[in-house]
């Protein structure tokens, strides 16, 4: 007989060629619709806040020069919401300046510029061959690092690093390091370094939280099977959610018996759209236990504003908020 | 540094390549591991196990490609680690959900009264993978060897999660036939 473990162990046995092959589809895998909404927030802000743009930024006319992308209010959120960093560091010909962050509790996007020193362009599909960031903390987690071209100025990029966590960002310090920026190759075939590096910096996390805890008083919801959950609490910000919740343990489920898959969340506008949200999920529990402790975290495509949000819906139920 | 040039350092036993295979590939196998373990700290304690494996092993060893190699050196680490450290508490981490998945295509038995051939079923599994198409093989092996989430494998080819979860429950149910077509029990 073969069990999930054995599977899962055979895989390991598997050509090298069929690893091989999602492996550079991993390393090239496409920027999905959600972030080239954030590289845009993200090019914009390391814009506002780089050298050449002191008349507007050095007199908080942020909101103006995000309005055009974002429309009046939301520009004047964003505005609320970032701010800069100023650490810079330069190695073998290029120039890594951290320019913004926006975040709330749980989550956080570093907006960061490279610049080649001599003013030549960079080349498309370059990556770093390793990028690491060290936050103090604990707790279930989730980053991602995207590259954006300024279109405008063909000797840089911005990166977006994004973090979402389980436990609270502000004030931690956070410690990235790139090295070994290159140019992808083909599977099998090494990639072509451009810049060694490292690029390293270290910062602290400073930045407006915008953070909103919505009363809650255990609120119970079911999802699509009859499965209960029990919210404990609701934290919003313009950027994003995260809610803590008692969820049924995988084992005590009939159908799916994966934690947190069936649990659903949508944001209703008071224009009445509805966004329905992906997100990062995880939790703990003991064996033989009918519950587990869980955590639900999403960033939202774009800020919102908080009196946008009429209301959550959680599976089954619409959660009015009244923030506004 | 090239692939080449570290396993090189290995041979000649010049501590340099633990470096370098650090700077190369640490954020690489980290990803690995966290996908399995869900712990930092245990992450970084199969991640350094597979530093020390790699020395071990090379020589003998000359792998061409060394992501794939040290890949399947931190995969084997974080699962002997999961398993060693979850016997009573389970800790939700993509490598168990992956386990929770793959029982729709396997047996329900205890893993400790096993007997399977797993070069065989090896075999058979890639066999099966030659089958799909090369995305849905791609979308198989991320979520099932990488450990990545269903969110990370949908970014592949940018697609919806939900899409994502249809098109992998379709693998299992394929590759459940597969295996009971090919003789396995399940």
């Amino acid at each position: 007989m073969s069990t999930p473990e054995n599977i899962s162990d055979a895989l390991e046995l598997l050509a090298d060629n069929t690893i091989q092959d999602a492996e550079t589809v991993r390393r090239n895998k496409k920027k999905s619709k959600r972030w080239r909404k954030w590289m845009a927030v993200a090019a914009c802000i390391a814009l506002v806040f780089g050298t050449g743009i002191s008349a507007e930024a050095s007199s908080g006319a942020v909101s103006n020069l995000l309005a055009p992308l974002f429309g009046g209010a939301k520009a004047e959120l964003v505005g609320n919401i970032g701010v800069p960093v100023d650490a810079s560091v330069s190695a073998d010909g290029y120039t890594l300046t951290a320019d913004a962050i926006i975040g709330d509790r749980y989550n956080a996007a570093i907006v960061y510029t490279l610049s080649s020193d001599d003013g030549e362009a960079i080349p498309d599909g370059i990556h770093f061959g390793s990028w690491k960031t060290d936050i103090l903390f604990t707790g279930s987690a989730g980053g991602s690092l995207q590259i954006v071209r300024d279109e405008e100025h063909p000797n840089q990029i911005h990166l977006v690093e994004s973090w979402t966590r389980s436990i609270p960002l502000i004030g931690r310090v956070a410690t990235v390091s790139f090295s070994n920026l290159s140019l992808p190759g083909t599977a099998g075939e090494d990639d072509t370094l451009l810049a060694q590096g490292p690029w390293k910096l270290t910062y602290t996390l400073r930045y407006k939280d915008s953070t909103v805890e919505v009363p809650v008083d255990a609120l119970s919801v079911n999802d699509e099977f009859g499965e209960q959950y029990t919210i404990k609490k609701i934290l919003l910000s313009p950027i994003g959610l995260h809610l803590e919740m008692t969820a049924p343990a995988p084992e005590q489920m009939d159908k799916d018996n994966v934690l947190m898959q069936n649990f659903h969340v949508s944001l209703l506008l008071s224009d009445g759209t509805n966004i329905a949200l992906e997100a990062s999920a995880g939790g703990s529990y003991t064996k033989g236990d009918k519950t587990a402790d869980a955590h639900y975290a999403a960033m939202f495509d774009t800020p919102i504003s908080l009196e946008e949000i009429e209301a959550l819906i959680l599976c089954d139920t619409t959660f009015p908020l009244n923030l506004s | 540094m090239r692939d080449e040039q570290i396993v090189m350092l290995y041979w000649k036993r010049d501590e340099a390549a633990i470096r370098e295979t650090e700077q190369k590939y640490g954020k690489y196998l980290s990803k690995i591991a966290y996908g399995i373990l869900a712990d930092l700290e245990d992450s970084k304690e199969s991640v350094n196990d597979t530093y020390l494996r790699a020395w071990n092993s090379m020589p003998s060893h000359h792998p061409s490609v060394l992501s794939t190699y040290l890949g399947k050196l931190v995969r084997r680490s974080s699962i002997d680690i999961f398993r060693w450290r979850n016997r009573d508490k389970r800790q939700v981490s993509e490598y168990a959900l992956s386990l929770s998945e793959l029982e729709e295509c396997s047996s329900h038995s205890d893993s400790t009264q096993q007997s399977v051939d797993l070069h065989l079923l090896a075999e058979t599994i890639d066999a099966f993978l030659q089958t799909l198409s090369p995305e849905a093989r791609n979308i198989f092996v991320g979520r099932y060897y990488f450990m990545d989430s269903i969110r990370e494998v949908a970014a592949y080819y940018d697609m919806s999660e939900s899409k994502t979860t249809s098109l992998l429950h379709r693998i299992r149910l394929g590759l459940k036939a597969y295996l009971e077509q090919e003789g396995f029990q399940l």
